[in-house]
């Protein structure tokens, strides 16, 4: 298809988007059903002029109305929204309102976060929205409250930080389970936390929590041993030790590549691993090194013609397409 | 008797990568053989069924033909022409597009050149192989957290938001920040383009083991073991936190459709509301990294998400005819900082950018990381320090001069 055919034949389906007057109509006619209605929102970022906007808002703060047509009304108009000092305050009252239906509130949180990525007055009512989300941390509603607490440790906030731990040490007090509590603080993990995490380690909750842990000791250089220790340790699940692998390679490239090479010519460990490490040194590892170490090269070599995993030799041959000689 | 094809304005193979839009080039008889008087060739694809597919142009503006016939000058003077990817016919592979050059006379092949019409695709239809080296280069740059992709990550957070967001500048930033990235990945491997994730589609083929994670429980993202993705380490953490709030497997992000966004209307500042919807939408389909400026860029999706932003404004552009900077259709703000009428700086077409500028202190962030902008071996454009306006004719529709190097699978060129 040339240019110019591609053209007509864009245009003809642009031209199938209904128009958008239309649909703000037939929206706004509370004659016709709820599934007619939700139908004509079609243009969410298109622009409202200033009737259109009142007579959309009245439908939001309306709390006879459709909970779900209301969460999609609020949405459709996020645009608009972001270009309002009252409606963000809108926003934010639907949000924090425990009263108000599960839809709104949600689509209001929705439409807030879209609004930091988007909004210039939005950024000067940050701290209204940081404080709404600490107010909502310990709502009824999982999702929102899940989504408060992540938006909150994404901004690295104090409050929030200081909950997680608390429900940590407490598991009475947890707001989330402890592997995600983990995975949270690692947005900004503190010095002070590294005991904590390495305590976790040796004494998981769960396995998920230890592999987020291991995940955030990798920024701690007095954890090496720690990590190296796991990354050996043949008792230990290969998820974990795959990651603890993961880890070291970050924090000390050279002592992971010795130990990953061990790993990779012993028979006896899970192909699984073996496979991670092989794919680490393809990648990541000295080349020089490498291409030189012919008794190791003739290692992943037997691996590539005969391993009983297909992921091995298939890690085995991209290792040998790089270093081979 | 032999000739010689110069692309890009180079003999380096180096630079044998075209896209959409024609660029220059250069034959000349090598070698005359015995022959006294000028020869005429033939110039056209030697396997018009097989790999990336060229057209020819004696001259720019002028039709695209899918053969060309020159006289070359028995002293070994060069003659010029154009060539571009023929539309709906990338590469797949690196080299695959082979223009074959005959007598016109005889008929016998006076040489080959090889050449990729190296295109930006969609992620979802991308070739195992093709995916393979995209991972591998990204997983390079990231190096474990300690290569070039820091500069990346740091870049995008809040002290650079204003720079980048909540303005007419969103577009034009965003677009060089993605270039800068694939110059990155294309110094790794040339053959490597940043596919876009088209979030108005399902898009089963990405969120994969092997392509770009699957989540865990709690939003950890597990890889197929053969993908190098599984050593990414960003703040020294290895990992990515991606928890989708879609069904990747059915669904499409919570955006607009393509159709609904091209509609926004035919002047720029309609058209940049695309900022809340899709793309702000598209960021808090997830959960995780991608969900939070200052954490968004930790997440390699985050570069295919900005791909579809910015191929959505290059059909926009394309589909309106908005490539001319004097017009306030095509930008807002045509003027700099300061001038009558302007807005936030960074954010008017005079503007220079940051971090590229290098220039630090308020109004702008108190840091630039990464140094200039990144030259590449096919092109010279933008320059160190790229202005809002380098970036509005990207495929050099008005002013071949300013062509980036870079176009869409679905985004013709058009004279």
């Amino acid at each position: 298809m040339d240019a110019s055919e591609y053209r007509k034949h864009v245009t003809e389906e642009l031209q199938r988007v209904p128009a958008q007057q239309a649909g703000n109509r037939d929206f706004l006619d509370k004659s016709k059903s709820v599934s007619e209605r939700r139908t004509a929102l079609r243009s969410p970022a298109a622009p409202m002029g200033e009737d259109d906007i009142a007579a959309w808002v009245d439908i939001i703060r309306d709390k006879e109305e459709e909970p779900e047509l209301r969460a999609s009304a609020l949405q459709a108009m996020s645009t608009d929204v972001g270009h309002s000092h009252e409606l963000i305050d809108m926003a934010l009252a639907l949000l924090s309102d425990a009263s108000e239906p599960i839809e709104v509130r949600r689509s209001a949180l929705r439409v807030l976060q879209v609004l930091s990525f988007s909004s210039s007055i939005f950024v000067s009512k940050r701290p209204e929205y940081l404080a709404t989300l600490r107010s909502i941390v310990d709502d009824k509603d999982t999702q929102l409250r899940q989504q408060a607490i992540e938006i909150l440790a994404q901004e690295k906030d104090e409050y929030v930080q200081r909950r997680l731990i608390e429900g940590l040490e407490h598991r009475s007090k947890a707001l989330v389970g402890p592997a995600k509590a983990i995975q949270l603080l690692g947005y900004d993990v503190h010095a002070e936390h590294y005991p904590m995490l390495r305590q976790m380690v040796s004494h998981p909750p769960s396995r998920a929590a230890k592999r987020e842990a291991v995940r955030l000791l990798a920024a701690d250089a007095s954890s090496k041993d720690l990590l190296s220790e796991i990354f050996r340790d043949k008792q230990e699940h290969p998820d974990i030790r795959n990651l603890s692998g993961i880890a070291l390679q970050s924090l000390a490239p050279s002592e992971f590549e010795e130990q990953a090479k061990k790993i990779v010519i012993d028979d006896q460990e899970d192909d699984k691993l073996r496979s991670t490490c092989v794919n680490a040194l393809t990648h990541f590892a000295n080349p020089a090194t490498l291409s030189n170490d012919a008794v190791f090269n003739e290692h992943v070599e037997r691996l590539r013609q005969s391993s009983t995993s297909k992921q091995l030799r298939q890690a085995s041959a991209g290792y040998m397409s790089k270093y081979s000689k | 008797m032999r000739t010689e094809i110069t692309i890009n304005g180079s003999a380096n193979l180096a630079s044998n990568y075209i896209s959409w839009a024609p660029v220059p080039c250069q034959i000349l008889l090598a070698d005359a053989g015995e022959t006294a008087n000028p020869v005429g060739v033939r110039l056209s694809n030697q396997n018009p069924s097989q790999g990336g597919q060229i057209v020819f142009y004696s001259a720019v503006p002028g039709p695209a033909l899918d053969e060309l016939q020159l006289t070359l000058p028995v002293d070994g003077s060069p003659v010029s022409f154009f060539i571009a990817g023929k539309f709906g016919n990338p590469s797949t592979t690196d080299k695959d597009a082979i223009i074959e050059t005959q007598d016109a006379g005889t008929g016998a092949v006076l040489s080959t050149t090889a050449l990729m019409v190296r295109i930006r695709k969609n992620a979802n239809g991308l070739t195992a192989a093709e995916r393979d080296r995209f991972l591998s280069a990204l997983a390079r740059l990231n190096d474990r957290g300690m290569g070039r992709f820091s500069d990346f990550r740091n870049i995008h957070d809040d002290a650079g938001s204003p720079e980048a967001h909540f303005n007419t500048g969103f577009l034009p930033w965003h677009r060089a920040f993605i270039l800068d990235l694939e110059r990155e990945l294309q110094a790794l491997d040339p053959s490597v383009t940043l596919p876009y994730w088209k979030f108005d589609e399902v898009a089963r083929n990405l969120f994969t083991r092997d392509f770009m994670g699957v989540p865990d429980a709690i939003g950890t993202l597990r890889f197929g073991t053969n993908n190098p993705l599984q050593f990414w380490v960003t703040d020294m953490s290895p990992g990515i936190v991606r928890q989708p709030l879609f069904n990747t497997t059915t669904q499409s992000a919570f955006v607009s459709n393509e159709a609904t966004t091209l509609n926004l209307g035919a002047a720029y500042s309609r058209f940049a509301r695309m900022e809340g919807d899709p793309h702000g939408f598209a960021h808090t389909s997830f959960g995780g990294f991608l969900s939070d400026i200052p954490t968004a860029a930790k997440d390699p999706l985050f570069f295919m998400l900005h791909a579809n932003v910015d191929r959505l404004w290059a059909k926009w552009q394309w589909f309106n005819r908005r490539f001319d900077i004097t017009s306030r259709d095509t930008f807002t703000f045509l003027g700099s900082a300061g001038s009558p009428g302007s807005t936030r700086i960074g954010h008017n077409l005079r503007d220079t950018m940051w971090p590229w500028n290098q220039i630090t202190g308020a109004p702008r962030p108190p840091s630039a990381p990464g140094g200039n902008f990144p030259d590449s071996p096919i092109i010279n454009t933008p320059g160190p320090i790229p202005a809002v306006r380098d970036m509005i004719d990207y495929q050099g529709v008005l002013n071949p001069a300013s062509r980036l190097g870079f176009d869409y699978d679905d985004v013709p060129f058009e004279f």
